[in-house]
């Protein structure tokens, strides 16, 4: 299996098992959470689909009911909002078409820095993947010079 | 790619143990790795997410941890394998505590199942209080290690 042998037809067959599973997962995927704009503009197609919106910005809030603004488009939410006019929440619901709305399922409020911890996260990360690439291409590089001086030995 | 830190510290206290140090760094790749396929495959290649869901599955680790292993010299492929793996079936596990308020992040049983899992333990955006934490972890297990090789240094033949 890790040998020589066949060495192209194991990469190819690798490869292809890959892409394969990559746009098997997409077909399967496409219709679960669906992006919000999708749902808004067939929403009969959308009716009673679990919905997740990583992101969103309250817009107003009622008595029993909230709305808000992802980045794609707004919409109702029915239940009690957990941040004021301006919060920022991520929420799961099911849509209904009749409105359109989502139901809350459950939602929690995201915090008024949340770029500032995105960006600091994300620039430690690159930091992280940069130092154990280095570190990586340290033990695994073909340093010729250092073969040869240890060859004298 | 977003708490890359933590997911390395974890690697660390897996690996340092380990007394050899290029083995330990296929590790390390390892758990950077399901991160890195993703932001990859949606930031360079334009893919659409669910698309790259693969390489957050368990099953869906394999080929490509199979297929980079074969970029390693013979001898050392199924060590390579096994050590890409662990690592990145270490970061799996540490974003299975993830709380995407139910919704999952680990299609667990993918490609026989779409069902997403998680245990809702911590937010990803809290990741950011977890940094200072992942550093004393390095440094401690980097401590202990240097203590440890001293008392019991590496008996070498001849």
């Amino acid at each position: 299996m890790f040998s020589n042998k066949g060495y192209g037809w194991k990469l190819g067959a690798a490869l292809a098992l890959i892409a394969v599973l990559g746009v098997y997962a997409a077909r399967k995927g496409e219709s679960i959470n669906p992006p919000l704009w999708r749902c808004v503009v067939e929403p009969r197609r959308w009716d009673n689909t679990v919905l997740w919106l990583p992101y969103a910005r309250v817009v107003s809030v009622h008595d029993a009911e909230f709305e808000v603004e992802a980045t794609d488009a707004k919409i109702r939410v029915t239940g009690k909002s957990p941040v004021p006019v301006g919060g920022r929440l991520t929420l799961r619901g099911i849509f209904r078409a009749d409105g359109p709305r989502i139901e809350l399922i459950a939602s929690r409020p995201l915090p008024p820095d949340l770029g500032r911890r995105r960006l600091l996260m994300e620039v430690v990360s690159v930091l992280v993947v940069l130092i154990v690439i280095a570190n990586f291409i340290r033990h695994f590089a073909f340093r010729p010079k250092v073969l040869q001086v240890e060859g004298v030995d | 790619m977003a708490d890359l830190l933590v997911h390395a510290a974890s690697a660390y206290v897996a690996a340092r143990p380990l007394r050899d140090h290029r083995l330990r760094s296929i590790v390390y790749v390892g758990v950077c790795l399901p991160d890195l396929l993703y932001k990859g495959l949606l930031y360079f290649g334009g893919a659409p997410n669910y698309l790259c869901e693969p390489t957050h599955s368990p099953l869906g680790l394999l080929p490509f941890c199979y297929a980079l292993s074969l970029f390693f010299e013979e001898a050392w492929r199924k060590r390579a394998f096994g050590a890409m793996l662990g690592g990145a079936y270490l970061h799996l596990l540490f974003d299975l505590g993830k709380n995407y308020v139910g919704s999952g992040v680990i299609l667990w049983a993918f490609p026989f199942s779409m069902e997403a899992v998680e245990l809702g333990w911590y937010a990803s955006e809290d990741s950011v209080t977890l940094m200072l934490p992942a550093l004393a972890v390095i440094a401690l297990v980097e401590l202990c290690t240097d203590r440890l090789r001293r008392r019991w240094p590496l008996s070498r033949p001849g």
